[in-house]
């Protein structure tokens, strides 16, 4: 199974990228094994409802906006690695994630350091734009929204496909 | 005698009146009594002329304070020769602006805007904002509705408690931490058998503190497990957590029936055997420090001035007036009051009210001029500085210990300085005797003994005693039997629900209608895990023309205030002994952090804060502790 995840805040513009994708991406027809979720109920309760299902996944999608200070709407990926986290690190996120806070990265390193994350995880970050109050995206937040939208499916897709092609072989 | 510094006496009927002949009866230009209480505190010239002539005294700066909730930063200057903290401040670093959001809107909007000023205790505040417009526009919800609100609020303490005792101000006293600062006490630890170790199964006090490690102690672990069954519990009727769905004025929005109440016992149950747990757990650890080092009874010291609004209303009793806010108040399961220098002065909820004053003196926001309300709805004296008459004008400046240095205002109760504890309940039902009869909680006058039913573990009573010391240990102590008291109130009210429902009392809402035009007010009493928090709002022509939060933090993190007296931050610190046997190489201050951690800061906006350049939704640090002025 392949996990598409959104987390961020709602009503916050550009900040909102995270819950805007998924709500967006469930619209849409998706190959059986990928699943699409709004994980931005909070690290713990995401570490949660990982532990209900162990292994469940192969492989992760997580999408949201981060300031980070990179040119604006500026759309990063990467992959995942939780080895570049100490126990301090985490133990802050922790608290951090208790207490309310609701980001990308830390529901990826607390959900990391417990192990539930699939070892093929990827990161899709927004440099949000316009982080005022608003229901919608800014500008630049909906143009991105397309263009991440469009790079996701032609990802998941082409995993399904190489999956069935691979399943036909073997058969 | 209730006020000792307001201008407020009481008839022979104890109506209260403004003492006459006054010519400026709120003025601040007289130091306020403090009942025996405060703090030597010195000048900023005198410590810029210590720290300059002396090389054992040093800053020590905490920027951010870690594990706590929010943004929050500490300064001290530390004196290593005589082992003891000189100064103190305690600095906001984010600015609430909840109270300006507010202003002009439809008051139904409070519930849910207001509710975002915490990421733990949203519900609290949803609730608080419901209870300050009920009082406004006179609504009284039946019933069941009080009861489900009262469940409600139990159940997010339920989440909260154990989070501070063991995500929080646990890792304090864990292995990892004392064998860091003190390791001569981890060592004794590790040969000091635990007293109450056929309860929690710890042989040794070292055992409680190796379980107390952040992320790997099995503690640590089981209480984020906790908190999911709690936040289970409360979102099968509150929709979402921490920032609900269903309350509204007037009740709940949502349908309950018997297996809403079933599915919610079945998760409140598996709190009787971890509330035993809790509180032997920290009875031994508070008991063990104290026996290591007398002194540790210092660490967090204050004076015991305490305050709380009560929580959890009778269903019959609570009719949302202000008018009866004293009788209503006192049949709440967790009393209403205050307590100074160790004994409680009143009950009633209206002199609670008019003894609240806010201060800006050293805050960012400028002096307001108004005086709108020289009396509350009944009549009694009101200080321009109340709640209801105040005017937040925020006013952004570079920090500057002379003047103003935080965003935390100065709340003060007869001009003094409180706690805002969760502790302030159970000393306030215990010395007040008015708790309702009931088979789990009673009150001695000097203690709450709690009758925990059987679980897997046999049934159990645990009593909580009124400290002779009100310190960082007591706090935790406090909070931990907090735990088993919110537990024991959640079985009353559950019982309370599961009868109403029986009886066919199933109604869990009024209707009402917000008034277009006039001028009303309200005040929601009401609490976070934490303790005291009170909604003021005013509303005019049908929305809010003023709406003022005090919560917990706000209270205990407050600066200096308009007579140079300290918050309860600054003032724990500044009692507080040097214990850590470490060197001035490798301080860590852990002393001054277990002071301050124990009071559970919750900085509320950490997320959601709104400046004039955007929202920021993770925590920004633009303290400026180590500033010379």
């Amino acid at each position: 199974m392949i996990l598409v995840a959104g987390v961020g805040y709602s009503h916050l513009s550009d900040l909102s990228f995270g819950p805007q994708l998924v709500e967006r991406l469930q619209t849409m027809e998706w190959p059986a094994e990928v699943q699409i979720e709004d994980l931005s109920y909070g690290p713990i309760t995401v570490v949660q409802w990982f532990q209900d299902d162990p292994g469940r996944f192969d492989r992760a999608i997580f999408a949201g906006a981060m300031q980070r200070g990179r040119p604006p709407a500026m759309v990063t990926r990467y992959e995942w690695d939780n080895a570049q986290w100490s126990p301090e690190d985490v133990h802050q996120r922790v608290t951090e994630a208790v207490t309310g806070v609701v980001s990308v990265e830390n529901t990826l390193v607390v959900a990391g350091y417990f192990g539930l994350l699939p070892a093929r995880t990827s990161v899709i970050e927004f440099e949000p734009v316009d982080v005022e109050w608003g229901l919608e995206l800014g500008q630049f937040g909906k143009q991105r929204l397309n263009e991440v939208v469009d790079a996701i499916r032609d990802d998941v897709f082409l995993e399904a496909e190489h999956t069935e092609r691979r399943q036909t072989f073997n058969e | 005698m209730c006020f000792k510094n307001l201008p407020v006496e009481f008839d022979a009927d104890g109506r209260p009146y403004l003492k006459e002949d006054i010519p400026d009866p709120y003025a601040t230009d007289v130091s306020p009594s403090m009942n025996g209480g405060g703090v030597q505190t010195l000048t900023r010239d005198q410590i810029e002329d210590l720290l300059e002539r002396n090389g054992h005294i040093e800053q020590k700066n905490f920027d951010p304070v870690t594990r706590v909730a929010g943004a929050l930063a500490f300064h001290s200057v530390v004196d290593h020769e005589q082992r003891k903290v000189i100064e103190s401040r305690s600095v906001a670093t984010l600015f609430r602006g909840y109270e300006i959001i507010m202003m002009g809107r439809d008051p139904r909007d409070a519930i849910y805007i207001t509710s975002r000023a915490c990421g733990v205790c949203g519900g609290v505040h949803a609730t608080c904002a419901a209870l300050a417009i009920e009082m406004a526009i006179g609504v009284k919800p039946p019933p069941l509705g009080i009861v489900i609100r009262n469940l409600l609020l139990a159940l997010e303490f339920l989440y909260d408690n154990p989070l501070h005792l063991f995500l929080l101000a646990g890792p304090d006293y864990s292995e990892v931490v004392v064998r860091r600062t003190n390791p001569e006490l981890f060592e004794r630890a590790e040969k000091t058998g635990a007293p109450n170790a056929e309860v929690h199964g710890y042989a040794t006090v070292g055992d409680i503190m190796r379980d107390l490690n952040p992320l790997e102690g099995s503690l640590y672990l089981e209480a984020i497990g906790m908190t999911r069954i709690a936040r289970e519990a409360y979102v099968l009727i509150g929709g979402k957590f921490p920032h609900p769905q269903t309350v509204v004025p007037g009740g709940v929005s949502a349908t309950v029936n018997l297996t809403t109440f079933n599915e919610i016992y079945l998760r409140l149950q598996q709190f009787f055997d971890y509330s035993k747990r809790v509180v032997t757990i920290y009875d031994d650890l508070c008991n063990f420090f104290y026996d290591a080092d007398p002194k540790y009874r210092d660490v967090g010291r204050t004076t015991a001035n305490l305050i709380d609004s009560g929580i959890w209303d009778d269903p019959y009793a609570y009719d949302a007036t202000y008018e009866n806010c004293n009788e209503w108040g006192e049949k709440r399961w967790a009393t209403p009051g205050v307590i100074i220098n160790g004994e409680l002065v009143t009950t009633k909820l209206q002199n609670i009210n008019l003894g609240l004053e806010e201060f800006v003196e050293h805050s960012f926001y400028e002096e307001w001029d108004g005086y709108r309300f020289p009396t509350d709805p009944a009549g009694a004296p009101l200080s321009p500085h109340h709640p209801w008459n105040k005017d937040t004008k925020p006013r952004p400046q570079a920090p500057n210990w002379r003047e103003k240095y935080t965003w935390s205002t100065s709340p003060r109760w007869d001009r003094q300085a409180m706690d805002a504890e969760c502790t302030a309940r159970l000393w306030n039902t215990a010395v007040a005797q008015k708790i309702p009869a009931n088979p789990y909680i009673e009150a001695t006058g000097h203690s709450l003994k709690l009758l925990i039913p059987e679980g897997r573990m046999p049934e159990m009573e645990l009593e909580w005693h009124v400290p002779d010391v009100w310190n960082a240990f007591e706090r935790n102590r406090g909070r931990a039997y907090s735990v088993a008291y919110t537990a024991m109130v959640a079985m009353n009210v559950w019982q309370q629900g599961m009868d109403l429902m029986k009886a066919g009392e199933t109604a869990v809402s009024t209707k009402f209608e917000i008034p277009k035009k006039g001028v009303h007010l309200g005040v929601g009493f009401w609490g976070a895990g934490r303790g005291f928090l009170t909604h003021h709002v005013v509303i005019e022509d049908g929305v809010c023309s003023n709406y003022q939060i005090i919560t917990p933090s706000t209270t205990n993190a407050s600066p200096r205030d308009p007579w140079g007296l300290p918050g309860k931050y600054e003032e724990a610190v500044l009692n507080t002994p040097i214990l850590e046997s470490s060197s001035i190489a490798d301080f860590q201050g852990i002393d001054i952090l277990r002071a301050i951690r124990s009071f559970d800061p919750c900085m509320p906006c950490t997320t959601h804060v709104h400046t004039d350049r955007g929202v920021i939704t993770r925590e920004v640090n633009t303290c400026a502790c180590g500033l010379e002025h």
